[in-house]
């Protein structure tokens, strides 16, 4: 869990674009048809096969019921490391999360004053057609640079993060 | 029992038990990493009332197998 800091709070935050964990649902769901298309369309298949699931349909309904099951599962942890990659900027900081696994988490942050240089790159016909893209942001901290991938609408995340650095840095100014 | 029923049992039961690990770590992670918790409730249940459905289907076949 995040915590912030006393008076702080979230200017803005986003997740990754949704259609990589798009593409990977729509795997998985062909993924859990295929043993379907054994009922539905059982002359594609070889008749070895049909005579299996013909002598023993109970144990191919279990054996669909385990393998959906496990699917659900593979999607949902596909989606919680979706879910839980999320870039964080507040009127102080940029929090980068990165859930890479399911016991694999990497939380990188920056004081807005430190950053430097922002580089959006976007690749491809799809991630044009749809805005979404890296965001590459060099900071003055231990962290040298943050990779923020798959965003949407990465040259409006550029200007969000620019304006608070110059709002941070007048603060900081100021107060000196 | 069969030796079917058997294999079957020892399959069923494993099943169970990585689902069950991997739903306990699933909720552990959306309870304790969730930036607004209230939102991570309407997942909750999706996942649930979906794997109690499968999870229903795995056993009523398990037993149809099983059960003479």
């Amino acid at each position: 869990m995040i915590t912030l800091h006393p008076g702080e709070t979230i200017v803005f935050e986003t997740r990754r674009h949704w259609l990589p964990i798009a593409v990977e649902g729509i795997v998985l769901l062909i993924f859990a048809l295929i043993p379907l298309a054994l009922l539905v369309l059982p002359h594609v298949f070889p008749p070895e096969i049909q005579a299996v699931v013909a002598r023993s349909r109970d144990l191919f309904f279990f054996g669909v019921s385990a393998w959906i099951l496990f699917l659900w599962v593979v999607f949902f942890i596909a989606w919680t490391n979706y879910y839980l990659d999320i870039f964080i900027i507040t009127e102080k900081r940029i929090i980068d999360i990165e859930q890479i696994g399911l016991f694999s988490r990497d939380v990188a942050e920056s004081r807005l004053e430190n950053v430097e240089d922002i580089r959006v790159q976007i690749t491809g016909v799809v991630p044009s057609l749809l805005d979404f893209g890296n965001l590459h942001i060099q900071t003055a901290g231990v962290q040298r640079e943050f990779l923020v991938s798959d965003i949407p609408e990465p040259d409006r995340v550029r200007d969000i993060i620019a304006k608070q650095h110059d709002l941070a840095t007048q603060n900081a100014l100021r107060a000196a | 029992m069969q030796p079917l029923s058997i294999i079957l049992s020892i399959v069923f039961g494993a099943l169970l038990a990585f689902f069950a690990t991997i739903s306990t770590i699933l909720n552990y992670h959306w309870k304790q990493y969730e930036l607004h918790p209230g939102k991570i409730k309407k997942l909750q249940r999706v996942y649930g009332v979906g794997a109690g459905i499968l999870c229903a289907t795995l056993t009523a076949f398990y037993l149809r197998i099983v059960l003479p």
